[in-house]
């Protein structure tokens, strides 16, 4: 375990918090010292939710400890079964409560709750992380829910096409959309009217809205379609393993993934894809003559393996970007986003350390970030434009308006999210022609919203323009001083590439030995490295 | 203001000593509180403002119950002569804010 200010994920017991509040009619006793309450607020503020969880934590406190903890958490699983009188109980601990080894699991199964499901969750706090413990608690729920259902072995699987027999529709179950995932709410929704107009229903979603009974009617499907793996992967093979229950697993976010899921899905029920007019406007915003100037954009992506990896394809295939930079902080997935980022030449950056995602950001010299909202602060304090693509969330990635990602106006949302951060195609051209113009410096780049340029915020300072009285020599780290002239002439150098062009004059300094970076040594190295 | 409850996680009553004779003669105190119970209390007893948490503001918000943020006590500058408007103004905020809003045609 180490000491961080910030985290990607949270301890498992907040993937079970998010899989219980997502639900309807489910509740967590969650052994926990009475600092873990804090989870609440993941959900009231972040979510904007109107309701507590529907958890109860046994809040023990350090005087507690002493006497006997068992019977607190006893009392409370007593208390919330009758105030709540839920329809499945979930009972886990926190990473510190799993340190007294109560086991309220095996306490709560000694218990006589009136015959209500119970699940004991074993989340091991200090190996596993938040999207884990998630995937579990949905995994054993399901599990718990649907054990007297599970055919004999030796039962062939049901065909996935035996609603031609039946006289309907076909129907799948969408799974894995949770609260605090992103945008999942919306995903459903355009999910399922993507279905309907193949002539597909939808059985069941969840864990977001799902009941415990709506669980039970998983079977009744013809498919389960994974949305997010992070959440749902688990389940999903337990589900084809112990009900012969098919898996769609494309992921319909951009439009190849969307046409590869519709294909993957129809061939596997045995419907004829149906013909979709334009259904996206993004191919066309794309080859229209503005995006001309989105044609080799540095790229930096990184997020949840979903997320990561469908940026990358959509970045490099339907933006025409060059990705520069490509990881994920989702551990039990890093073989896939390994391999996504083999296809695009790169080796893929596995890290749940968001200064190391930082310091790969600064030296892929990216012109877009593509992250998560802490990778909205990285960019932000290096000057690079941004935008959200995963969790984990800030308040402002859960929109009031309807803007998913997957799906035909998922395709749209992305295609406007992620342009317009960077400077559009004439502007970019008229800054370049105009950088010696006090009204194009730096400071007036009014999407970044960096503010007028009297501010003496760090790259301000170093994006000094042109016209103002040269600054004293600034000294490097380890002793290398540009000089005035060479500051200057570095300032000329359009802004996005001039942190590179300062990295690269400084390693060509420091190997020749030289002290002062004067715009000579600039254009020397420049020469040197276009050799 | 008439003081419905004091709520603490955690009450050193020997260090506080001196704040807690300051607080009107009967005033409910509850330390380490069951939330759910509180919560019944503050449904029963309607107050007119509850500072709380950010866990508890929106859904306490929802039931109708206006809040006021726990922590911007802890951040602003509140102390002495000096703050005592703006202290009265962070209790005010909300109220106002409630009376400001209006959804119909």
């Amino acid at each position: 375990m180490e000491l961080t200010l910030w985290t990607y994920e949270g301890p498992p017991h907040v993937g079970a918090l998010r899989i219980a509040t997502s639900m309807e009619g489910v509740h967590y006793v969650l052994h926990a010292p009475q600092g873990d309450t804090y989870a609440d607020l993941l959900f009231t503020m972040i979510e904007r939710r109107d309701k507590r969880p529907p958890v109860t934590y046994t809040t023990f406190q350090a005087r507690d400890l002493g006497g006997d903890t068992a019977e607190l958490v006893k009392r409370s699983i007593n208390q919330a079964v009758e105030r709540f009188q839920p329809e499945a109980l979930l009972v886990g601990e926190s990473c510190t409560a799993e340190l007294i080894q109560d086991q309220p699991g095996a306490l709560a199964a000694g218990m006589a709750l009136g015959g209500i499901p119970v699940v004991s969750l074993d989340l091991p706090a200090y190996s596993k992380k938040e999207n884990w413990g998630a995937a579990e608690t949905l995994y054993q729920l399901v599990r718990g829910l649907l054990k007297d259902q599970i055919p004999p072995p030796g039962t062939p699987a049901p065909s996935a096409q035996r609603w031609q027999q039946e006289g309907r529709r076909p129907r799948v179950n969408l799974l894995g959309p949770s609260l605090l995932g992103f945008r999942c709410r919306d995903d459903i929704r355009e999910i399922t009217g993507l279905l309907d107009r193949c002539g597909i229903d939808v059985a069941v979603v969840a864990p977001m809205g799902a009941r415990p009974a709506d669980l039970q009617r998983i079977p009744t499907a013809d498919a389960n379609v994974c949305l997010y793996p992070e959440i749902a992967a688990p389940v999903c093979s337990w589900l084809e393993r112990s009900f012969g229950m098919a898996t769609v697993r494309t992921v319909p976010i951009g439009i190849g993934a969307t046409i590869a899921f519709i294909e993957e899905l129809c061939g596997l029920v045995g419907l004829e894809p149906p013909h979709f007019d334009e259904p996206s406007r993004l191919p066309w915003y794309s080859r229209s003559v503005d995006s001309t100037y989105l044609t080799g954009k540095r790229v930096f992506i990184f997020g949840d393996a979903t997320h990561a990896i469908a940026a990358a394809k959509i970045a490099s295939q339907e933006l025409g970007f060059q990705v520069v930079g490509l990881g994920s902080y989702s551990r039990e997935l890093a073989r896939e986003v390994r391999a996504a980022a083999k296809e695009l030449g790169l080796e893929a950056l596995i890290t749940d350390d968001y200064l190391a995602v930082e310091k790969a950001m600064a030296e892929a010299s990216p012109e877009l970030v593509l992250g998560t909202q802490m990778e909205r602060h990285s960019a932000k304090r290096l000057g690079v434009p941004c935008a959200v693509i995963s969790s984990p969330l800030h308040v402002q990635d859960v929109p009031a308006r309807y803007s998913p990602q997957m799906g035909w106006e998922g395709a749209n949302v992305i295609f406007d999210s992620w342009v317009h951060p960077l400077m559009m195609g004439l502007e970019e051209h008229l800054i370049g022609m105009f950088r010696h113009d006090f009204e194009f410096v730096d400071g007036h780049r009014s999407h970044l919203g960096e503010g007028a340029p009297t501010q003496t915020s760090e790259p301000q300072a170093q994006a000094t323009p042109a016209q103002a009285p040269p600054a004293a020599p600034t000294a490097t780290l380890e002793g290398l001083v540009w000089s005035a002239d060479g500051e200057a002439e570095l300032a000329k150098i359009p802004f996005f590439v001039r942190s590179k062009v300062r990295r690269n004059t400084e390693t060509y300094a420091r190997e020749r030995q030289l002290q002062v970076i004067d715009s000579e040594t600039l254009y020397e190295a420049k020469a040197h490295l276009s050799r | 203001m008439e003081l419905v409850e004091v709520g603490t996680p955690y009450l050193d009553r020997q260090l506080l000593v001196s704040e807690l004779d300051l607080l009107p003669a009967g005033t409910q105190i509850s330390e380490g509180q069951d939330v759910e119970r509180q919560l019944d209390r503050v449904r029963r007893a309607k107050p007119d403002l509850v500072v709380c948490g950010l866990g508890l503001a929106n859904p306490l918000e929802a039931e109708g119950i206006a809040t006021k943020w726990s922590i911007e006590l802890v951040f602003s500058p509140i102390h002495g002569c000096d703050q005592a408007g703006d202290l009265a103004e962070l209790f005010a905020r909300p109220l106002r804010r409630r009376s400001l809003l209006s959804f119909t045609a």
